[in-house]
């Protein structure tokens, strides 16, 4: 079973993995380890947490405004996320989505707050969907 | 989003490469936030030597159209002493020369504002740096958004930039009303106010009520630094004020979307969350974050005349190549080295993290690290695992690294 969300398009491209959830705002320059991709942020739950390959949902970002090169670095490095799922326009990520060609879209906070680390998400940026498969 | 018929042109590549990569950015861009049309703007800052940049750069006829200074950059003067090898300092000297031929500023900085980029009331810029967009959109009143290295580069490059965010009147407006019910002195107890003013507010701008004296440009940093270690807004006013809080405070709804107060156990919550320890051996004494303005420099150097840094002790300060000049100049450099610290010039030790030279100092030798900076202290926490983080007044931090421990 799989359900369906709406979400608002800021940059196209479809991905689908394994969702990494944090609830609150994280700098992608001191907050996550550009080697590993691992999150560092204390204040995060899944501090410890690897974002490679993930499908990462959060806020939107915070602190230093380095996260564009932060990102695009992390991804020619393959140690990225394969999109990025906010609840608020954030610039300085939307920059770092673009030149990385990462999808990009806005959720409602409600919804974010159904999507579980460990769920798989398919992001169809494109057409404003998002999945949630076999909840 | 629509184009003028200059920016279509620069679209086709009819000024080059260079220019055609950075319209077909901000196209993107403006398109993806919802701008409607690109505004000029002659102020941008936070060109850095990152490799798919670097080769923009180097495209044939590439021009900067607009006033343009650098970013801090991993790449500091003294690279020998802490150990940096040949070749990284070779790609700094390539960047340096690159910046001049296409007419960019070598500042090398994290704060502008201290080396000749000053923006006017209501200025739209186009700035990084997270510390220099909150001082700018705050305390100055230019507007700028949170901009990244790309859009900087593609904004020197054109002049242009996306009509949106902060360079709206209707985004300028507060949410959050924060009543300060305690004294606030040292720049530290700023820094502590927002640290915690961004943990509450996020992304929302905060609006300060009850701070009765003009803050001074230190607390001013201090203030703007923390804020948006913990927050994402790159604004806040203080009622009465700040420039666009002077006579009335506006909020976005009318009133405020929330309320809270910062007291005393506000403060001291704070200062707890910034410091991960609270005395021990000092290992690395590290002043200048943001990067240290020529007073800032006086006073350590005033707090050292005379005296000896302990020898267990590494005593570094932060600052730009231009300020590092004028504090040689006034004899700064010469005190603080006489007692045996140093001056880093463009550069942070916190920029590469874990790999960082460390000042020529292993990463498992060290245990305390003292600053006089709340975000220093909060990025070093995290970027420093496991170690001691200490986050006091310059004078107490001063004292500790000429006793070799924190008390």
């Amino acid at each position: 079973m799989s359900i369906q969300f709406r979400c608002r398009k800021i940059v196209g491209g479809k991905a689908e993995g394994v969702a990494l959830v944090t609830n609150v705002p994280i700098s992608f320059w001191g907050g996550i380890d550009p080697l590993t991709g691992e999150i560092l942020d204390k204040e995060s739950r899944e501090c410890g947490k690897s974002i490679k390959d993930k499908i990462f949902v959060f806020p939107f970002g915070k602190g230093s405004s380095a996260l564009s090169g932060r990102l695009s670095s992390m991804c020619r490095m393959r140690t990225g996320p394969k999109a990025l799922v906010n609840t608020k326009l954030d610039s300085n990520l939307v920059l770092g989505a673009l030149v990385s060609a990462l999808p990009l879209v806005l959720i409602d906070e409600e919804i974010m707050h159904k999507i579980k680390t460990g769920d798989y998400l398919k992001v169809y940026a494109d057409e404003e969907i998002i999945e949630v498969v076999g909840t | 989003m629509f184009l003028t018929s200059i920016e279509e042109r620069m679209l086709r590549g009819d000024f080059g490469p260079a220019v055609q990569w950075a319209m077909e950015l901000l196209a993107k861009y403006g398109d993806a936030v919802g701008a409607e049309r690109l505004i000029d703007i002659n102020n941008v800052h936070g060109l850095v030597p990152y490799p798919e940049l670097v080769e923009i750069m180097r495209l044939e006829k590439c021009k900067l159209k607009v006033k343009c200074t650098n970013h801090i950059v991993p790449f500091p003067d003294e690279w020998k002493e802490i150990g940096m090898p040949d070749k990284d300092y070779d790609r700094q000297r390539e960047f340096c020369q690159l910046c001049r031929k296409i007419g960019a500023i070598n500042t090398f900085t994290c704060a502008p504002y201290q080396v000749g980029n000053v923006p006017v009331f209501g200025e739209h810029i186009v700035w990084t740096e997270s510390f220099a967009q909150v001082f700018a959109n705050s305390v100055i009143g230019a507007r700028t958004n949170n901009e990244g290295i790309q859009s900087s580069l593609a904004s020197a490059l054109t002049g242009k930039t996306p009509k949106f965010g902060y360079h709206l009147d209707e985004n300028r407006k507060g949410s959050v009303l924060i009543k300060i019910q305690t004294r606030l002195e040292t720049p530290q107890e700023y820094s502590a106010l927002g640290y915690y003013a961004g943990r509450i507010c996020r992304s929302e701008i905060p609006v300060f009520k009850g701070i009765r004296k003009t803050p001074s440009i230190e607390q001013y940093k201090g203030l703007c630094s923390a804020l948006r270690t913990t927050g994402s807004m790159c604004l806040f006013h203080i009622a009465g004020l700040t420039p666009e809080a002077k006579s009335k405070v506006l909020f976005r709804e009318g009133k405020p979307s929330d309320k809270t107060s910062f007291g005393k156990e506000e403060l001291k919550d704070s200062f707890e969350r910034l410091s991960t320890a609270s005395d021990g051996k000092v290992d690395l004494a590290v002043f200048g974050c943001p990067h240290a303005s020529i007073y800032e420099i006086q006073k350590i150097a005033f707090l050292l005349n005379g005296r000896k840094i302990h020898r267990d002790v590494k005593l570094w300060v932060l600052t730009s190549n231009v300020i590092k000049s004028l504090a040689t100049i006034m004899g700064y450099t010469d005190i603080i080295e006489k007692a045996g610290g140093r001056l880093l010039a463009n550069s942070c030790d916190l920029m590469n993290g874990r790999r960082f030279h460390l000042f020529n100092m292993p990463f498992e030798h060290i245990d305390v690290y003292v600053t006089d900076s709340g975000k220093h202290g909060y990025y070093a926490s995290q970027l420093l695992p496991g170690k001691k983080i200490i986050v006091s007044t310059t004078a107490k931090c001063i004292e500790a690294a000429v006793k070799g421990i924190f008390k």
